[in-house]
């Protein structure tokens, strides 16, 4: 078994300053839990799309039951560690700053979302091969990326007007996970390369006409 | 390198690619004057490779679905920008509210949508000959304007657009307009239909 790394490292890392003691039995149980939920994102990073309950449980070294005595079965399991696993990776991305000039804006937001998605593609290619769409794996994440675009791009939102949503909407669809892995994936682009027309898009998406 | 030639696809078999992607072109454009003018171009271009891509689970999208919708649209005349992106969206909403794009929402995932490799050529080319002017004008950043346009106005963008937004079929086509007139023209606003 791999070193906890990631979240499985910070979650250990509180799970082991949660009080003992008075409670044991609780520590141990969280401490379980977040085992679990590591061993599930080690799992998917490694290719496994789906992983089993059986697998989970060999990968985190406890018995089958313990996996449906946490979660119910293997799919709640899935479910709750690749959202978690999103979230904490979206969380990390800096909010910019619209007072920035636009430029550098545009070279920030591309930076991170480049390397966020990077990091979650696995994520989202599991969520996508468990046939029915997962509830709401990604959707939090979908949600605070779209928050961080409206703020670092206000200024330009503001000035569409009427169209502000549409514009938003646009932002939100050319900036997402499905535009990046489709640059990626379908076109075999290089993350530069990916970046470079992520960065377009938002060049010319806020050029005003005339410039 | 071919990554950044616009229309090159991902590999090649020249031989068996001319000949279907011929028979596609002149289903699309109709007209044999259309058709010649394209053999001479294609003879100049990389030839495509036609194989079935399965991106992700088989799904029941029988390939050329997307050719065969494609065929039934007219080409575009060389009218103004904003014309021509709003006959551009309106064609693509109609191959992705279609029986193409039934199927990938029947497999409930936009990667099952099975596709030859042709028909993705197809796709590219239809953009590269409706923005063929302003695709003139961004010069060295041509690859990466098409790259954009292609992703803006794939499937995956209007199932995000439609699933994961919750837009209307309407709102969708006015979102993917101004994303596509931004990217080409950098006047991304709309007339209010509110």
């Amino acid at each position: 078994m791999t070193a906890p790394s990631g979240y499985g490292a910070a979650a250990t890392a509180r799970a082991a300053r949660w009080p003992a003691g008075s409670d044991g039995r609780t520590a141990r149980s969280r401490r379980t839990h977040l085992r679990l939920v590591q061993a599930v994102i080690e799992l998917v990073e490694q290719g496994d799309r789906r992983p089993t309950a059986q697998s989970v449980a060999d990968r985190a070294g406890v018995a089958l039951r313990t996996v449906y005595h946490h979660f119910g079965d293997a799919d709640a399991l899935r479910v709750t560690a690749l959202r978690l696993e999103c979230q904490r990776r979206a969380a990390s991305v800096a909010a910019v700053e619209p007072s920035l000039p636009l430029p550098e804006r545009i070279t920030l937001v591309v930076r991170q979302l480049g390397k966020l998605y990077e990091s979650i593609t696995p994520i989202c290619r599991a969520e996508q091969a468990a046939g029915e769409p997962a509830p709401d794996t990604v959707g939090p994440t979908r949600r605070i990326l779209r928050e961080h675009l409206a703020r670092a791009f206000a200024p330009e939102i503001v000035r569409a007007g009427f169209a502000s949503e549409v514009l938003l909407d646009a932002l939100d669809t050319a900036l997402s996970w499905d535009s990046w892995d489709c640059l990626r994936s379908d076109l075999r682009r290089t993350p530069v390369s990916a970046r470079r027309t992520f960065e377009l898009v938002l060049r010319n998406l806020f050029a005003r006409p005339g410039s | 390198m071919a990554q950044e030639d616009p229309l090159r696809p991902r590999a090649v078999t020249r031989a068996v690619a001319a000949v279907v992607l011929g028979a596609l072109l002149m289903a699309v454009a109709g007209s044999p004057a259309h058709a010649a003018a394209l053999r001479s171009r294609r003879r100049t271009e990389p030839a495509p490779v036609v194989q079935l891509r399965v991106v992700g689970a088989p799904a029941p999208a029988p390939a050329g679905t997307v050719a065969a919708a494609l065929a039934r649209h007219p080409s575009m005349a060389r009218s103004p920008l904003a014309d021509r992106v709003a006959v551009f969206v309106s064609q693509r909403r109609a191959l992705f509210e279609g029986p193409a794009g039934g199927a990938s929402r029947a497999a409930a995932r936009p990667l099952t949508l099975v596709r030859s490799v042709d028909e993705d050529v197809l796709l590219r080319r239809r953009l590269a000959d409706a923005f063929r002017p302003e695709l003139a004008r961004a010069g060295r950043d041509a690859p990466a304007v098409l790259d954009a346009l292609e992703a803006a106005t794939s499937w995956r963008s209007w199932n995000h657009l439609q699933v994961d937004l919750g837009r209307s079929a309407e709102r969708a086509a006015r979102a993917m307009e101004v994303l596509v007139r931004g990217i080409l023209g950098g006047a991304f606003l709309v007339e209010d239909r509110s």
